[in-house]
């Protein structure tokens, strides 16, 4: 064989055998077809009727003729997992689900949660005694300190946590994923609430809880729609400008917190979390800039002066003094897909449409002067009657 | 006896310089000495025999075998060859560089009691002891040049094929080193065929010379009877007297007049 | 001669002292980073944990299944990395050679990019993602090598294609990154630099066996390795093909890192760094040189995790990953090799 032809011969088998090899891992995969096929973004798509409640009543309902356990359930990532008894230990992975957990008087049974876990306060507090433990940040949860506590059940957020699915099943613990960062919008969250509810026979409690917190978001849109108010153009930013203009786009829960709120998102023709470039900005011209970040007040007036002398100043908003920045507990409400989105979307309500709710002045809520009219928006309106 | 038969080999590199058909023989014991002009053709005569280069037409023989029909590593266990350009490398010491000679021979990962010897012995011969510590970096090119020797001789080939082994030497060490290598192909019947600038030391040292020019051999034969003035000045067009003197041997020099 | 005879000698029992003074150095790491962690465990605790024998079955569980995969998996893949450096490096006759230069990390992204393009799930699971990040690795060292031989097969075409093959790579990466950035909710990069957060047992017995290939083939080559490294045509006197030797241990370097890269990202330094301090310790023979580096790459690398350990336990910013502690780490030792290179 001429050298050349017996060096292509070396590197074809070379592929070939990377292509075993590669193979043979799969092998070892776990299958993703735990159950059903998995897509991260299913949503259930229940249309933002009044008849809402109705139906979610009738969902649970049928659900609660089963017998106590084991349960088996299906999880946000498609998974089919079998609870064998009640869960007496959970670890939540995520600050949202340890509130949909405390929503649904389930704080009892709590043992573990992430750093960035500070609601309800008892948490703090717990935290504090050492009779809640710290597993670690958000992205990345200290694996050993959740097998020392021993849990009986983690709730973990799809997007954040999948991939941790594979490691969780070889340490042998169970698992449960809920939408969390994947919902785009209440009825998402209220399908986490639902699923976590279903795993401890609390249903009817879930029920109270959806049903109060679906007719706090009516009571927002009837208001708004009784006052015939216009659309405002909004821009969220989910960071400072000098990390990038990062925003949320459709089917993001954001986004449906603007929505509720009475504006329009500008970053809606993106789908998920987008970076928006200057020019997008620019040329949607927001009526309103929002920041939400974690920062204290004086670094927040300064992000704010940022902007109005930034390349953002041809803006509507940055024009009319229509730029707010949300911290510490403004912030958390609106980042968390938990039951307090509903907080959000009245902050964010009353920040676009104080000519409705009143002038929003929440010690979290950053602006720099007070704004002159700034319920006059030039931009979408809906008929006005 | 044994011996090296070349028939019709021809080369010619990209730039169409090359070896027209050369035909001769090269037997052990006997050393030979190629000289020529620069860019005659000798270094690449003496790679064609060292299978670095592959000829055009024409055929090596070793003893009765073909030089292409030889595995790389029987070529390696039989010739030793040496060239001008200095081998990279990291920083070696004199002697470790010489041990690698050995690898052809080496069936064991490690070297046996023989390599050993025969890795002391060939840097006695060429009395590199004192030196064989050193970096290969810090030798001088004449130094250097010895440790080349002792690394081929180490390898223990029937075959020297030395592409000007004096050069970057005084002459004390030149006419060592042509006596070591002189001794060495008598004791142990070896083939020897260096490339020479020097026709003083070609007519010391070799038993048979070969003239090349422009690729071709214009003569071949013991060194009294082809170091001809009217030889030398074809080859080298200089003009030259040669006179025979009882204790100098052969003198060639040139006729400036 | 006494003094060379001796000289021979001496140089195998050099070798063997630094051998098992590694060997205990590497059992020590081992021990220590079993009992380091969010959770200190002792020592004595740790060996009745290896021995079976440790009643408390949490800290059995933590020990064995999360703290031994770990450590399991930085010790091969130090080793790894190592070992494909002193190949690289005397392929291509440059000590500021290490294995990234063949392309691998580039085709290890960008495969891992178009993966996740056209199935988004597949990010969901990390024998997936795994297995391409290796299948992209070699791929692209196919490139490399196949555009090497065919401009000649040189020590220098080999590192010219590798740059090239790399910069390709990177460019498609990079485009796509971006557009598979929008879709995740994460940084794509994160996936790349480095990390030994959650390493499945599965994935311990894959390095593990790449790495027990890897090395005794290695070995086997050591002296073509050592002929190599004083020019393509000493080899050919020294019997060995300079581009078989060149082919052969690319192929071995390429595989023992892709499985590195396909495990933890990339983790960069070890492959460059730790070959050179070998030769330090023990002089230029390949022989020598490999099973040294393989030793003290896992030392190193699995020094380096424990640090990681350690910092992010001090620091709470959740771990670092591996990869940005022995960049860290290596610049100033590279940054001093360059400067001992450009003086001699």
């Amino acid at each position: 064989m001429s050298p050349i032809k017996a060096n292509l011969a070396i590197i074809i088998a070379a592929l070939v055998l990377g292509l075993i090899l590669g193979a043979s891992l799969t092998y070892f995969a776990v299958p993703l077809k735990e159950g059903t096929t998995t897509t991260l973004t299913t949503t259930i798509t229940l249309k933002q009727t009044p008849s809402t409640i109705i139906k979610t009543k009738t969902v649970l309902a049928t659900t609660t003729i089963k017998p106590e356990y084991p349960i088996t359930i299906v999880d946000a990532l498609g998974r089919i997992v079998v609870i064998k008894e009640e869960p007496k230990r959970i670890v939540t992975l995520s600050p949202a689900i340890t509130e949909d957990v405390f929503a649904l008087g389930l704080g009892k049974y709590v043992v573990g949660v992430d750093s960035f876990s500070n609601y309800p306060p008892e948490v703090v507090k717990l935290k504090k005694e050492g009779r809640i433990a710290d597993v670690g940040g958000y992205w990345q949860p200290d694996l050993e300190k959740i097998v020392e506590l021993n849990p009986d059940l983690i709730l973990a957020d799809a997007g954040a946590h999948a991939k941790l699915r594979e490691k969780f099943m070889e340490l042998g613990l169970t698992v449960v994923y809920i939408k969390g960062g994947s919902a785009s919008s209440l009825e998402d969250i209220l399908s986490d609430l639902g699923l976590i509810a279903q795993i401890f026979h609390v249903e009817e409690k879930a029920e109270e809880v959806s049903k109060e917190l679906l007719a706090q978001i009516q009571d927002v849109e009837e208001k708004l729609a009784r006052a015939n108010a216009t659309k405002a153009k909004v821009l969220v930013l989910l960071g400072p400008p000098s990390w990038g203009y990062w925003s949320a786009g459709s089917g993001t829960f954001i986004n449906y917190v603007i929505n509720v709120a009475g504006g329009v998102n500008i970053a809606a023709k993106y789908h998920g979390w987008v970076k928006l470039s200057l020019e997008d900005i620019v040329s949607e011209n927001p009526d309103v800039i929002i920041v939400s970040l974690m920062a204290s007040s004086e670094e927040a007036k300064k992000v704010i002066e940022n902007i109005m002398s930034s390349e953002l100043a041809s803006t509507n908003a940055v024009k009319k003094g229509n730029v707010f920045v949300l911290i510490n507990e403004a912030n958390d409400v609106l980042m968390r897909p938990g039951p307090r989105i509903v907080e959000a979307s009245k902050i964010m309500a009353q920040i676009l449409h104080s000519e409705v709710f009143g002038e929003i002045s929440r010690n979290d809520v950053i602006k720099l002067s007070p704004t002159l009219s700034h319920n006059t928006y030039v931009g979408e309106s809906i008929a006005i009657a | 006896m044994f011996c090296i038969k070349v028939e019709g080999l021809a080369f010619k590199y990209k730039g169409g310089f090359g070896l027209g058909k050369v035909s001769l023989r090269f037997c052990e014991s006997e050393i030979t000495a190629i000289l020529g002009p620069n860019g005659a053709g000798k270094t690449t005569f003496l790679k064609c025999l060292a299978r670095i280069l592959k000829p055009l037409e024409g055929v090596v023989y070793i003893g009765n075998k073909e030089l292409w029909s030889l595995s790389l590593n029987e070529v390696a266990k039989s010739i030793g060859f040496s060239e001008v350009e200095v081998p990279q490398g990291f920083n070696v010491k004199v002697v470790d560089f010489i041990s690698t000679s050995r690898y052809p021979h080496m069936r064991t990962f490690w070297e046996t009691e023989n390599d050993v010897k025969q890795i002391i012995e060939s840097i006695k011969r060429l009395k590199l002891e004192s030196l064989s510590q050193r970096k290969l970096e810090e030798l001088s090119s004449g130094e250097f040049q010895r440790v080349i020797i002792a690394k081929i001789l180490a390898k223990n080939p029937k075959i020297l094929l030395l592409d000007e082994p004096t050069l970057h030497l005084d002459i004390k060490y030149q006419l060592e080193i042509l006596k070591t290598i002189s001794e060495i192909t008598k004791e142990k019947k070896l083939v020897t065929i260096i490339t020479l600038h020097d026709l003083k030391l070609a007519s010391l040292f070799a038993d048979k010379v070969v003239l090349l020019k422009n690729g071709k051999v214009v003569a071949f034969g013991k060194p009294n009877e082809v170091l001809t003035p009217e030889n030398i000045e074809r080859v080298y067009e200089v003009k030259v007297k040669v006179i025979r003197d009882k204790e100098a041997g052969m003198i060639i020099t040139p006729l400036i007049k | 001669m006494y003094n060379l005879k001796h000289y021979f000698k001496s140089k195998k029992k050099k070798f063997f002292i630094t051998l098992s003074l590694l060997i205990i150095s590497l059992v020590f790491t081992l021990i220590i980073s079993l009992s380091v962690g969010s959770l200190s465990i002792s020592i004595d605790k740790v060996f009745l944990a290896l021995t079976g024998s440790l009643q408390d079955k949490r800290l059995s569980h933590i020990i064995l299944d999360i703290r031994l995969s770990r450590t399991l998996a930085s010790i091969f893949i130090g080793a790894s990395l190592a070992v494909s450096g002193v190949l690289i490096q005397s392929v291509t006759r440059n000590a500021l050679a290490e294995p990234f230069l063949l392309g691998l990390s580039s085709g290890a992204l960008a495969f891992m990019a178009l993966a996740v393009l056209i199935i988004p799930s597949a990010i969901l699971s990390i024998h997936y993602m795994s297995a391409i990040a290796f299948i992209g690795a070699l791929a692209a060292f196919a490139l490399t090598l196949m555009l090497s031989e065919a401009v000649g097969g040189s020590a220098t075409s080999l590192i010219l294609a590798g740059i090239a093959v790399t910069s390709g790579f990177s460019g498609i990466s990079s485009l796509l990154a971006f557009i598979v950035q929008a879709k995740l909710n994460r940084p794509f990069l994160i996936l790349l630099l480095g990390s030994l957060a959650q390493i499945l047992k599965a994935q311990v017995i894959m390095l593990a066996s790449v790495f027990t290939v890897g090395f005794i083939a290695s070995i086997a080559l050591a002296k073509r390795l050592n002929a190599i490294m004083f020019g393509d045509e000493q080899s050919l006197q020294l019997g060995y093909n300079p581009r078989t030797t060149r082919l052969i241990s690319s192929l071995l370097a390429a595989l023992l890192t892709s499985v590195s890269v396909a495990v933890a990202g990339i983790i960069g330094f070890i492959g460059l760094v730790v070959p050179h301090i070998a030769r330090l310790l023990i002089g230029n023979d390949n022989r020598f040189v490999i099973p040294l580096s393989a030793l003290l790459g896992s030392i190193v690398l699995c020094l380096s995790d424990i640090s990681v350990r350690l910092a992010s336990e001090g620091l709470a910013i959740g771990e670092i990953p591996v990869g940005a502690v022995t960049s860290a780490l290596g610049a100033p030792f590279f940054a001093y090799l360059l400067m001992a290179k450009v003086k001699s």
